[in-house]
């Protein structure tokens, strides 16, 4: 029926759920916490024989552990907020541009005025008014996310509502709701995932730079943006200490990229 | 078929009468009459065609009747079903009334939603508004298969729109279209996506479901062949109104109206090539200067007089058909 799962989606996705299920777990089991102190080896570099693979911050915490931590956490907002800015987005889009008229003028105008506001300011004005939680990261990221999945999710059903099964659909007396529920959400899938794959990167990388302003995930909690900005602030004598929060970023963000393209292939039938 | 001229209206207890419909189409300043002032009826197993060029409005026509005119589009006169004006209606009993005229469409490749299974579409057709339990409508759903002439119903349920062939589509969306036991069938140009041989086998079903269904036909086309075979009256369609109808076999045979006579002489069969040269009626680009007021085929029309710029012509009616056309009298006085 279905088409087979082509291995660079097994890969990647046996690659994320590795990632995802050690950063969940390891922090946990692991002879270190996220906030122990080893002062036997402070900044250390990386090596089996002290027991920090990945070595130590200045304050000698493992690095490791750290990371998966930040891991989590930036994984965690990302989706989650992607998820939110998701469904914001495909609703507002699909009403929107399935009603058209004053409905999408008063729905798109909104968007409008949320893109025109200063954005990072936005943000900052929503953290603090919130106060540091990451609950309050979480809103604050997905009130922007939601933008653009908005007007992506608009302008493909504008371009759908022209299509024959739609009148068809309305020919056999099928309600609006559920034209667009199932005619019309259905086929903005393949656009949506492949935005949303955009989106997660995106708004991962959003949420380490409020981290760096001090705005996200405080100390001594960690994510990758705050441990970055520690990284950068060393990098001339401990490099590990970017490189390592580094590379789990880009890898992470590669591996969402490939899924979103390959999960594009699977959903669009068309495509077969 | 019985005409309707201008407004006075003759069987009032017909199937389906549509009185002065209009469709006006793009904003107001620069609007398109896309039609403009058509009226005919249609019975219980009646099976009229309605013919012309591309842009003559047919399509905008059907949408019209069966309501489903673009949003933006501004739709006066009258449909009635049964005596009942559904033009007009609120949107609740206008998507009742849909149930009564079924529609088939020109695309079956687009018409259908290519991510749902075929027997998904069915059901949801059948029970959107039929109490019926999913077991019932599965159920019905391959009787509806069957009746469309598909083999293996059961499986063609489990397949997707695009495992199917163009012919088969077709016949699904016949079978969607039948779902609602319509009254109506309207077939929006059927057989124009599809090769000859499945074109034929359509027509037969056709013929088979207006005879079993008692169904009232309307087929919008431009194949004066299917129409030749399939249905018994003809209305002529030029630039958004009906300049001639009649019974089928008169009106090919000795068209009226000089775009019906151009009509027909573009489609020549092969072996009449040789001696007749080919009468081409012009394209709607060539002749396409706003025709306010007047015949809208003067331009092309080679019977052309002083009148027809001035007055919009009225069918008039001749034995069992009717014409729009001012120069009728001369043309009849030459043949």
């Amino acid at each position: 029926m279905r088409l087979a799962i082509p291995l660079s989606v097994r890969v990647c996705t046996a690659l994320l759920l590795l990632v995802a299920v050690a950063s969940v777990l390891l922090p946990y089991l692991s002879h270190w916490q996220v906030a122990t102190l080893d002062w036997d080896h402070v900044g250390v570099s990386p090596s089996w024989r002290a027991g920090h693979v990945f070595g130590t911050d200045r304050l000698g915490r493992d690095l490791f552990v750290r990371t998966l931590a930040g891991v989590r956490v930036s994984l965690a907002i990302g989706l989650l907020a992607t998820l939110v800015s998701v469904v914001i987005g495909v609703s507002v889009g699909a009403v929107a541009g399935f009603l058209g008229g004053r409905t999408d003028a008063l729905l798109m105008r909104l968007v409008d005025v949320l893109y025109s506001l200063p954005y990072i300011f936005f943000v900052i004005l929503l953290t603090v008014s919130l106060g540091r939680s990451p609950l309050a990261l979480l809103l604050a990221i997905a009130a922007v996310g939601w933008l653009t999945m908005a007007r992506v999710v608009r302008a493909q059903t504008q371009a759908l509502r022209q299509r024959e099964f739609v009148t068809a659909a309305r020919a056999m007396g099928v309600s609006t709701p559920t034209i667009l529920w199932r005619h019309i959400i259905p086929n903005v899938a393949g656009p949506v995932v492949v935005y949303a794959t955009l989106t997660v990167p995106s708004l991962i990388l959003l949420e380490s730079f409020l981290s760096f302003l001090g705005l996200g995930v405080q100390e001594p909690a960690a994510s990758l943006g705050n441990l970055m900005a520690q990284g950068a602030a060393e990098m001339e004598g401990a490099p590990w200490m970017l490189l390592v929060p580094g590379s789990f970023l880009v890898g992470i963000v590669l591996i969402i990229g490939i899924l979103g393209d390959a999960l594009r292939d699977w959903v669009d039938p068309r495509g077969r | 078929m019985r005409y309707v001229t201008g407004w006075t209206r003759v069987g009032a207890d017909a199937l389906l009468q549509v009185e002065a419909l209009s469709v006006e189409l793009g904003p107001s300043q620069s609007a398109v009459q896309a039609v403009r002032a058509v009226s005919f009826t249609c019975d219980k197993g009646d099976r009229l065609a309605i013919v012309g060029e591309s842009g003559a409005g047919k399509s905008q026509l059907a949408l019209a009747i069966a309501g489903l005119s673009p949003p933006t589009a501004r739709v006066s006169g009258r449909v009635l079903l049964q005596g009942q004006d559904i033009a007009s209606a609120s949107v609740a009993t206008r998507r009742q009334a849909r149930a009564r005229i079924g529609m088939v469409f020109q695309d079956p490749q687009s018409a259908l939603t290519p991510h749902l299974r075929i027997g998904t579409q069915l059901i949801e057709a059948l029970r959107v508004d039929q109490r019926l339990t999913r077991a019932e409508a599965r159920e019905r759903a391959e009787l509806l298969l069957r009746e469309v002439q598909i083999p293996d119903a059961a499986v063609r349920m489990a397949q997707f729109p695009y495992e199917l062939s163009g012919g088969l589509k077709q016949r699904v969306l016949i079978a969607i279209a039948l779902s609602r036991q319509p009254q109506v069938l309207l077939l929006d140009e059927p057989t124009t996506a599809l090769d000859v041989t499945i074109a034929a086998s359509l027509i037969q079903l056709f013929e088979h479901l207006s005879a079993t269904r008692a169904l009232a036909l309307v087929l919008i086309t431009h194949d004066l062949a299917v129409v030749r075979r399939l249905c018994t009256q003809t209305a002529v369609m030029f630039g958004g109104k009906l300049v001639e109808q009649g019974p089928t076999q008169q009106l090919l045979d000795a068209p009226l109206h000089p775009y019906t006579s151009a009509l027909v002489a573009a489609t020549l069969s092969l072996d009449e090539r040789s001696s007749v040269p080919l009468h081409r009626p012009t394209t709607e680009a060539e002749g396409s200067e706003p025709m306010l007021g007047g015949c809208s085929y003067r331009a092309r029309c080679p019977h052309a007089l002083a009148v027809c710029t001035q007055e919009i012509p009225r069918l008039n009616l001749r034995g069992e058909r009717a014409v729009a056309c001012h120069a009728l009298g001369e043309l009849e006085r030459a043949s």
